[in-house]
């Protein structure tokens, strides 16, 4: 018989392997009363004989049992089933716990899972590591990532060696017709080599060649294998079919596998190629795009790294007016991905962290509790010759029962909270737009994440029950009837395990205190234009259609015309740069009469507007007027600053009346006519930029601004507006879209949407954390009550008033919370230092802050000790002493 | 009536089945016999060191249908129980050894 079969006999067919046994023992015993009887007994001397050789039956029965295979095993599952009958008498303490240990995983399992889809599964990319984004550095401006011009990028093509592709991209929306639906769709333009730097061969056709970056090629476009099936069908004979970009005709090329995702924004429909403008090609002060490469297999990213540096100061020299101090600046494309969202996950890993702590304290101090309910139990059952090592095992195994129950509630919690993260934030929140994050789910790296925290919980409470097992085992309190000696100890215990709640509670407490002042701070922050009340669209123009500046003025104008006579409309305007948006221009300048200071750069930050943009955005003028239809008419070249503008570039002078040019060839002189209030263009918590608003004719970067938004100042709402909207400006020319109509106040939604969603879930988890601490304090001081009934009886039989016992009791709570608080608020002052990059305008160490969460936990330790104290002061002496 | 060092029963009860088949009470009494009353094997032991030893695969069990009694079993020694027992042999002569060196080296 093998071991195996030996084992799967003795766990699976149990009651045969036993009766076999007693036909053993039964045999043998006749045999030896035949021995016995054949020696001369008696009949009975030799049963009598017999069975005092034999000894106890059952003794024997559990030696062999104790011999065969699988005894440990049989033993766990005998301790397995008696944890859960004994969990099962006591459901209420089972059901805290379970819910307990649930709340600490699932919260754990979830923001892991977040964790590692965003920090540690590998990107969707062969070679992942081998790619790198490519930033300039500017020395003078304290850029470290800045894009990068054309003329730049096209020398770095031609001269580096240790790349095998490199490329630039631009993320964009753009108008897609299928049949006669025009849609805005997000789309891309890159250069050639941008798909063989991400390692991606197309499923159909080709990728872009050098020559599709010719202005006066052919137009041609990629699509991604999602629009390829949504709106072609999935056709396999698209290639060199025609489809409607941007409102022109392009030949289809290329579509990209199933697989692939574009790595800078959420989504991406179709690709075509960057062609580069004359303007581009010359001028090196213009930097519109940004750049990715893949190393060559050969090369590392240091001799990469010292390969462009070289280059970059060969540029340097050849053209020093635009080079000075820009040099190219390589990151790994991972840190490139996910590096601003570092600091949000691991805050976030440490609030859960700390919860779990708190979780697995709480359910320890009800384990000791539940411990001292049963110390007459556990005393009987070693006085009738338990092994102490066998009450060990039970209490870890009933600690594991607990925690994996808790495990399995946690996953089902995990994927709950998962799935209300993703339809709340991730659509609307560009910091989630990491390929591969529509992917968050439990993958085994969680899985086996949720084993660790079930071990380490199963440690941490299991221990500590565990070793009040074994304390009581030594006190052996039956001789004590249950009472006094061995509860001193273990109330120590529990009482460390309050403070130390409380201090974890505290903790948690201060982030989210710092995060939601953080919150009001940016929520207060002026942004320099009005919000309410304003709807925004966006509208595309076909660029065959619109070929000049001009054309495009017009076209605005007439919108204009036509929607400010709208019912309801108040006042409209167009621009091509709206705050808040995430687009902006920046250009470098000169002053008229002022000769830069060394190592002075002075950019200004071009908006294009018609003329009633600022009235319309609710920008208030500070000095002079805005531009108006005459100056165009007067041939006046004349522009409106921001504030800092002003205060940066003419400081302690009037701005009116002075004059300065963007640094690009054949640019007029502009008159400074008006200045008008700062704006917060980039985001709330960044400091606003040096503006300059031109009308739409004065473009001074060239561009055709084909892509502009509306904003309609009206007390009817986007989606009343919506339609008419539409309407208006499709009623002047059709082939023109309109696109993405929501109020202005989402913009500021969005851009505060990141701090939204970690201040949701630390305030959560800190919540939760205070519900246990307070939880964990009322448990003990009702216990601790509930011991002393029979002393407060005879204290108060001797005289001790109702109020001395209120107080004692009170001060007890508060003496423990007041301990906790203490330890977390020194610990907090260590930690929240590691979080100052999630803050805004408050110090980690904010005393109103610490002041306002100090008395928070104080008046709740004070409410969760105000029922055993009043308690307390109703024990009636004499029912007390009856009991004792 | 000394107390049985674990192995030690192993090895009694390995080297007496080596003689031939027998059944518990057989095996028991003989090795009375063969340590002249020194050692008594009580069922106790005796049975928790068959069942391990059957497990182990050194020796099997058949019912005996010659005995008087229907279901006494009959013990018989394997192939792998007969290498078990030079093991074995080989293991107790070493402690064997060192036990006496030990306690003439104290004494």
């Amino acid at each position: 018989m093998s071991r195996i079969h030996s084992l799967f006999r003795n766990l699976l067919q149990r009651e045969r392997v036993e009766r076999e046994l007693d036909d053993d023992l039964r045999v043998y015993r006749q045999m030896l009363i035949e021995e016995k009887r054949a020696s001369g007994l008696s009949e009975e001397d030799a049963i009598r004989q017999t069975s005092l050789e034999i000894g106890p039956l059952q003794a024997v029965k559990e030696n062999v049992w104790e011999a065969r295979m699988g005894w440990t095993l049989e033993t766990i599952w005998r301790d397995v089933r008696y944890s859960i009958r004994s969990l099962r008498r006591a459901p209420g303490f089972t059901a805290a716990a379970i819910v307990i240990l649930s709340l600490g995983i699932g919260a754990n399992t979830a923001v892991f899972s977040l964790f590692s889809a965003v920090l540690l599964r590998p990107l969707p990319y062969p070679g992942e590591n081998r790619i790198v984004a490519i930033w300039e550095k500017r020395l003078r401006e304290d850029s470290a990532r800045s894009p990068v011009s054309v003329a730049d990028f096209l020398d770095w093509r031609n001269l580096t060696r240790n790349f095998s592709s490199i490329a630039l991209y631009e993320s964009s929306r753009q108008t897609i017709t299928s049949g006669n639906q025009v849609e805005l769709a997000p789309a891309a333009r890159v250069t050639a080599g941008f798909f063989e730097a991400l390692g991606t061969r197309p499923l159909l056709g080709r990728t872009f060649r050098v020559a599709d970056e010719n202005p006066g090629g052919h137009r041609v476009a990629i699509l991604s294998y999602h629009a390829w099936r949504l709106r072609f069908g999935g056709d396999r004979n698209i290639i060199g079919r025609s489809v409607t970009v941007g409102g022109e005709p392009a030949d289809v090329v290329g579509v990209l596998p199933e697989g692939f995702r574009y790595p800078f924004a959420a989504s991406c429909e179709f690709f075509e190629p960057i062609r580069f403008t004359a303007d581009q090609r010359r001028f090196r002060g213009i930097h519109p795009y940004d750049a990715i490469g893949r190393l060559k297999d050969s090369a590392t990213i240091e001799q990469a790294r010292a390969e462009m540096e070289v280059i970059s100061k060969q540029l340097e020299s050849q053209y020093p007016e635009s080079n000075t101090g820009h040099v190219a600046n390589l990151v790994p494309l991972r840190q490139e991905l996910t590096g601003r969202m570092q600091s949000t996950l691991a805050m976030l890993m440490g609030a859960v962290f700390l919860l779990i702590l708190i979780a697995c304290a709480n359910v320890a101090s009800l384990l000791l509790a539940r411990a001292s309910g049963r110390k007459r139990e556990t005393a009987l059952r070693l006085a009738l010759g338990c092994d102490r090592m066998r009450l060990l095992a039970q209490s870890l195994v009933e600690s594991s029962v607990l925690a994996i129950v808790g495990a399995a509630g946690g996953i089902a919690l995990a994927i709950w909270g998962l799935a209300m993260l993703r339809s709340t934030y991730f659509e609307r929140l560009a910091f989630f737009a990491v390929p591969g994050l529509d992917r968050i789910d439990l993958d085994w790296r969680a899985l086996a994440f949720t084993l660790g925290s079930v071990l380490l919980s199963t440690a941490l409470f299991g221990s500590s029950s565990a070793v009040s097992a074994w304390r009581l085992a030594l006190d052996q309190p039956l001789r004590s009837g249950g009472r006094g000696a061995g509860s001193g100890d273990s109330q120590r215990f529990r009482s460390a395990l309050v403070i130390a709640q409380v201090a974890l509670a505290l903790l948690l407490l201060v982030g989210t205190g710092l995060l939601s002042k953080s919150f009001l701070q940016l929520m207060s922050v002026k942004l320099g234009f009005q919000t309410e009340h304003r709807t925004t669209a966006i509208l595309t123009l076909p660029a065959l259609q619109y070929r000049t500046l001009q054309q495009a003025a017009k076209f605005y104008d007439s919108v204009i015309d036509r929607v400010t006579s709208m019912p309801g409309v108040k006042s409209a305007a167009i621009t091509d740069i709206l705050p808040l948006s995430g687009n902006d221009n920046r250009a470098g300048a000169e002053l008229q009469g002022r000769d830069p200071k060394p190592g002075e750069r002075i950019r200004m930050h071009p908006r294009l507007a018609t003329a009633g943009y600022l009235e319309t955005m609710g920008i208030p003028v500070r000095a002079g007027r805005v531009f108006s239809a005459s100056d165009a008419a007067n041939q006046r070249h004349v522009a409106v600053i921001s504030e800092i503008a002003a205060k940066r570039y003419w400081p302690n002078e009037n701005a009116l009346g002075k004059r300065f040019r963007f640094t690009v060839e054949g640019a007029p002189w502009l008159e400074v006519v008006g200045v008008v209030g700062s704006v917060h263009n980039r985001a709330p918590d960044r400091e606003p930029t040096p503006d300059v608003y031109l009308p739409f004719r004065e473009n001074q970067l060239r561009y055709v601004p084909t892509r502009a938004t509306l904003v309609v100042k009206s007390s009817l709402d986007a989606s009343a507006l919506g339609h008419d909207i539409r309407q208006a400006v499709t009623s002047i020319d059709h082939s023109v879209s309109v696109a993405g109509i929501r109020p202005l106040d989402s913009f500021v939604d969005d851009a505060t949407m990141a701090r939204r969603f970690i201040l949701v879930l630390v305030t959560l988890f800190a919540a939760v954390a205070v519900v246990l601490a307070a939880s964990g304090l009322y448990g003990l001081l009702s216990f601790v009550v509930g011991q002393r009934t029979g002393e407060i009886g005879v204290r108060m039989a001797l005289g001790a008033s109702r109020s001395q016992i209120l107080r004692e009791v009170l001060a007890h709570g508060v003496r423990l919370a007041g301990a906790g608080i203490l330890i977390g608020l020194c610990a907090s002052l260590a930690l929240a230092r590691l979080m100052s990059t999630l803050l805004f305008g408050v110090l980690p160490n904010d005393p109103f802050v610490l002041g306002a969460i100090t008395c928070i936990l104080l008046g709740v330790a004070v409410l969760a000790t105000c029922v055993p104290a009043w308690r307390a002061s109703r024990v009636e002496p004499l029912t007390a002493l009856r009991t004792d | 009536m000394a107390e049985l060092l674990k192995g030690t029963l192993d090895l009694l009860i390995l080297r007496t089945l080596s003689l031939g088949p027998n059944h518990g009470l057989g095996i028991a009494r003989r090795i009375g016999q063969v340590t002249r009353g020194e050692l008594d094997v009580k069922p106790g032991s005796l049975f928790p060191a068959l069942y391990r030893l059957e497990e182990r695969g050194w020796l099997t069990s058949m019912p005996d249908d010659s005995a008087a009694h229907p279901r006494v079993k009959l013990y018989k020694l394997t192939q792998a129980g007969r290498k078990q027992i030079a093991v074995e042999t080989a293991s107790w002569s070493r402690i064997a050894e060192a036990m006496a060196r030990a306690i003439k080296a104290t004494s």
